[in-house]
């Protein structure tokens, strides 16, 4: 019995017998035993604050007491490190174990206001800190807090592209409607980790906290998804879809047939699901293993490594065009936050280009999607952007930024809500 | 162990072929994973089908059959009635399909809840029978016989006959014209089962097939009726409304308007509906005109209020925007006149007027096209035929921006400003003797949007160019003309003969005059010209040395109008240019459709 359970259920059972190019949804959902005292990982936290002039007030108080707050809940084999940046960057805690909280929590008072946004170099100085008490067995978490433009965005990029080599995950937050919520949430795509958008400063207290929990029960890690297609049948699309949905760049292995993407570390406390959206080829009615799909993780509190879990992918070719015809209603709704996703992407586009009423059409869509699966708070928001573009023809920055934000953030569909 | 598939080389302990996949274990054959035990190949059922082939098992067994004396085959449905002793057997068949709800065989009225779940995944064979029946149309498959034998029941119905969709799409693209004419035939369909009390819910490519431009709609088993709720989830990918997944909706017509909308779509742009919905921006893309992606959009709408209310509805859309688009027409047009070889003056006149005008109610456009050929001596050939452009034109002219509900019809327009040209020039001529024996030919063209008007006197000629065949739409009022509709004469000897230039009817002879229209040759008021149409308008000068086939072949090469005039200009001039040449050539721009 393994400590992970592996789900692959494709949105269709059957697929008409040679058809060609029929396009097939797997979701894989990867579930941790609710049986197994998974225990806890040391946390290595990074945290990167802008201090820009813009930041001046409510903003940086409320950074400096949720800092502090944080500090406080962390245990005392958790390392902890606060860099903040404006022009320049400067390490106010170095890297060090969250023993001596008092001390770590009296020089959060050090932080002060400087002008200028040059989020990189908070990013590199912070990052330095980090992997400066690395070790193999730790969660690695940077949270990033900006409230502005920053310059030299594509450096920006590039060092969340060398952290997630590295196995650092950003969760980027964004306060106010200033900051370039683009950028953050390339950020946090490239390395794993998540967009956060605060529409005011007291809700930094809030998330930075359960941004922390939600970091301390990821202790499955290194957890690396592979797909194992037979002949012809091909990948066209992966995403991590929930608890929070994100395009993942699988590689091909040496021998062209195995597909693999790391996944990062997973919740103890939470199923995690990935898509995959196939093409398979015609063939005679038969059944056919189209793919295998293995898992590959480490738990480091139980000392387990490398430890494997598998389950195959059968498709039943058919021309009973009525089994064709079923489809699993938990796969497409995981599917569909994907494509509310999108569609709110290709809203906000349109209402780029000035097509306004196509941009109510397509965000009336995805509210329908969002309304049946259950998400609430997405739901609302594309409610208020709607109503804005009926009312003024354009989105705010504000309102942009939390559909974004919330399309990101994907619920869990229960087989219950289906039924 | 050798992959029957692929012949790959798998080690022994394998299910599957790691190469591609196949299962090494016997596939199963439909007959075992009927829910009923399947008639075998060869049996003669209720004395006159003779059972081919299983096609598929489930809770229904489909067999092709045929019968003796009759040339198509036939498709027999087959079901067990409900008796308890079946029960287990269906029992095994509805967990098969994994029926989502949980289903007790011992509860209560366990037969009607087992009739219920049978009628989630299919519409009952008698209830299809009695359907079909009642729509008996050749737009449906045909439902020949139902019986039953013991405990189970039997339905004859015919076997797919025309050309399937997915033939006819995977073979070419079809024109927009073409996807809306067979979309506007689906919405008749749909209209006529959703008026029996019945939503079909599977329109999708595979079950649609053309007879001979005809659409006829197959594959009944998912209808239900309307208002009706389907706890079995069954869609088509790409053609199903989104409520067909949803256990709250009430599924009525709106579910088969959006599977129309989408089917229409896939017919231009072999493209499915994406899981997340039709995107504008993908629909505009793939259509020709936005009020197309509109009408689209309308029908894949998520919301259904959003959506065509009946299939009636979406059918005039639908016919509207294919009557506008027919309507929009787009022609290259050019008007030359030149002096001949011989003469001294030119007498000849010509116009050519293209004008659109947009309003709240669409986009006309409107096309004159005037040739005259004057005659009566001296300066008074000219004076006549330049009076009748001038006199017409203004009067066409005048029209078109007359209030609505004083708009005279074209065709009495082209009448009552021929009959005014006659009648000034017949005055001028009587006032003045130096034009007392003027007159001119006239043949005028007038085009409403796709519909052209004639009125025509004289020898000059109008003709049509289609499908690179050329027909003349006027009749020459001259003497050549009689004998050679009485035989006398041979086209070419009409060219050559010496009374050539001799007609019997004119403007400006007589207080009266006789006009001919399109019906003297069509039988109607006005032709209905299609995209690539050609028109010219010539006079004699042209006809007198270059023949009817020439002149498809002059307009055919060219480049454009205004090549064309030139060519044909020329060709008269290189033969002799015995008279003034004039011409009108208006080419039907072809439009991607």
């Amino acid at each position: 019995m393994s400590e992970v359970g592996l789900e692959c259920k494709l949105a269709r059972n059957y697929t008409l017998e040679n058809v060609p190019n029929a396009l097939a949804y797997l979701l894989i959902k990867v579930i941790p035993d609710s049986s197994i005292n998974f225990g806890a990982l040391p946390i290595n936290l990074g945290l990167v604050i802008d201090v820009s002039r813009s930041m001046r007030g409510k903003k940086i108080e409320c950074a400096r007491d949720a800092a502090k707050l944080v500090v406080n809940s962390l245990r005392a084999d958790d390392y902890v490190s606060i860099t903040t940046f404006s022009d320049e960057a400067m390490v106010i805690v170095p890297s060090t174990k969250a023993i001596e909280k008092d001390a770590i929590v009296s020089s959060l008072d050090k932080i002060h206001i400087i002008s200028g946004t040059r989020m990189y170099h908070g990013m590199e100085a912070g990052a330095r800190e980090m992997h400066k008490v690395r070790i193999g067995s730790t969660i690695n978490r940077m949270i990033l807090l900006t409230d502005g433009m920053t310059e030299g965005e594509d450096r920006c990029c590039a060092i969340a592209g060398q952290e997630a080599e590295n196995k650092v995950a950003i969760s980027a937050f964004g306060i106010g409607d200033k900051y370039n919520e683009e950028l953050l949430i390339e950020i946090a795509d490239k390395t794993l980790g998540t967009f956060y958008h605060l529409r005011a400063p007291e809700q930094i207290i809030e998330q930075f906290q359960k941004e922390v929990g939600l970091a301390s029960a990821s202790v499955i890690s290194d957890v690396t998804l592979s797909l194992n297609l037979v002949k012809d049948v091909e990948l066209e699309e992966m995403y991590r879809i929930f608890p929070s949905s994100v395009k993942l760049q699988p590689r091909v292995e040496a021998d062209g047939k195995i597909i693999s993407v790391e996944v990062g570390n997973l919740r103890k406390d939470e199923q995690t699901c990935f898509g995959a959206q196939l093409r398979l080829p015609a063939r005679p009615a038969s059944r056919v293993r189209i793919a295998q799909v293995f898992v590959s993780y480490n738990i480091p509190s139980l000392q387990i490594e490398d430890r494997v879990v598998k389950s195959d992918v059968i498709v039943e070719y058919t021309s009973a065009r009525d089994l064709c015809g079923k489809v699993d209603r938990e796969v497409v709704a995981y599917f569909n936050q994907l494509n509310a996703h999108k569609l709110i992407e290709q809203a906000i586009k349109e209402t780029k280009l000035g097509n306004v009423s196509a941009a109510t059409q397509i965000l009336s869509q995805a509210q329908l999607i969002t309304q049946r699966i259950g998400n609430v708070a997405l739901t609302k928001s594309i409610e208020q952007a709607t109503q804005e573009l009926k009312e003024k023809g354009a989105i705010s920055s504000e309102a942009v930024k939390t559909v974004r934000a919330g399309s990101g953030q994907t619920v869990r569909v229960e087989k219950t809500d289906l039924v | 162990m050798k992959c029957p598939h692929c012949s790959f080389e798998a080690p022994e302990k394998e299910q599957f072929c790691p190469n591609c996949g196949a299962s090494f274990l016997v596939t199963e054959s439909p007959q075992k994973t009927a829910a009923l035990s399947a008639l075998p190949s060869g049996t003669i059922l209720n004395s006159k089908y003779h059972i081919e082939a299983i096609l598929t098992g489930n809770l229904v067994n489909v067999y092709r059959a045929s019968a003796q004396g009759e040339q198509n085959s036939f498709v027999i449905e087959e079901a067990s009635i409900v008796r308890k002793k079946k029960l287990n057997i269906i029992t095994r068949a509805i967990e098969t399909l994994g029926h989502i709800k949980p289903w007790r065989p011992d509860a209560k009225k366990t037969e009607e809840k087992v009739a219920e779940a049978i009628a989630d995944h299919f519409l009952p064979l008698r209830e299809k029978f009695e359907l079909l029946s009642s729509l008996n149309s050749s737009d449906f498959q045909r439902a020949h016989e139902y019986f039953v034998i013991g405990n189970t029941e039997y339905l004859v119905l015919e076997n797919q006959t025309g050309k399937n969709m997915l033939d006819i799409v995977s073979e070419d693209l079809l024109s927009e014209d073409a996807a809306i004419d067979i979309a506007i035939q689906l919405c008749q369909c749909a209209d006529r089962i959703h008026r029996a009390g019945y939503v079909h819910l599977n329109i999708e490519p595979g079950n649609i097939c053309l007879l001979d431009g005809h659409v006829r709609l197959f594959n009944f088993e998912r209808a239900i009726k309307l208002g009706g709720r389907r706890h079995e989830h069954l869609t088509a990918e790409g053609y199903s409304a989104p409520e067909l997944l949803s256990d709250n909706a009430v599924i009525d017509a709106r579910a088969d308007i959006y599977s129309i909308g989408a089917v229409l779509h896939w017919m231009i742009s072999r493209q499915n509906i994406p899981l997340a919905g039709a995107s504008i921006l993908r629909v505009l893309r793939s259509v020709s005109a936005p009020a197309l992606a509109r009408i689209i959009m309308s029908c894949l709408a998520h919301d259904p209020d959003q959506r065509f209310k009946t299939a009636g509805e979406l059918r005039e859309k639908l016919a509207t925007y294919q009557l506008m688009q027919k309507r929009n027409f787009h022609f290259d047009t050019a008007c030359l006149t030149d002096l001949g070889m011989i003469r001294q003056n030119n007498e000849d006149a010509c116009l050519v007027l293209e004008i659109s005008r947009s309003t709240d109610s669409g986009k006309n456009s409107y096309g004159l096209y005037l040739v005259a050929d004057g005659m009566g001596g001296e300066q008074a050939g000219e004076v006549a035929s330049s009076k009748a452009v001038e006199v017409i034109s203004s009067a066409v002219l005048e029209n078109l921006i007359t209030p609505p509900d004083k708009l005279q019809s074209p065709f009495e327009l082209v009448r009552n400003s021929i009959e005014k040209a006659n009648s000034e020039i017949y005055n001028m001529a009587r006032k003045s003797p130096q034009l007392s024996t003027m007159g001119t030919t006239l043949t005028l063209g007038f085009r409403v949007n796709n519909e052209l008007y004639l009125g025509h006197v004289g020898d000059s000629r109008a003709y049509l160019i289609r499908d690179g065949i050329i027909k003349q739409l006027t009749h020459d009022h001259s003497v050549v003309a009689g004998l050679l509709k009485a035989g006398l004469i041979t086209p070419e000897e009409a060219r050559q003969h010496p009374d050539r230039g001799k007609i019997f009817r004119c403007l400006g002879s007589s207080p009266n005059v006789a006009i001919d229209t399109y019906r003297e040759v069509g039988d109607e008021e006005k032709l209905d010209l299609q995209h690539g149409d050609s028109l010219v308008f010539c006079t004699d000068g042209l006809t007198a040395h270059v023949s009817d086939e020439e002149i498809l072949a002059e307009v055919e090469k060219s480049n454009g109008a205004c090549e064309a005039c030139q060519r044909l200009i020329w060709l008269a001039n290189e033969r002799g240019g015995t008279d003034n040449i004039s011409v009108i050539v208006a080419k039907s721009k072809n439009i991607k459709r």
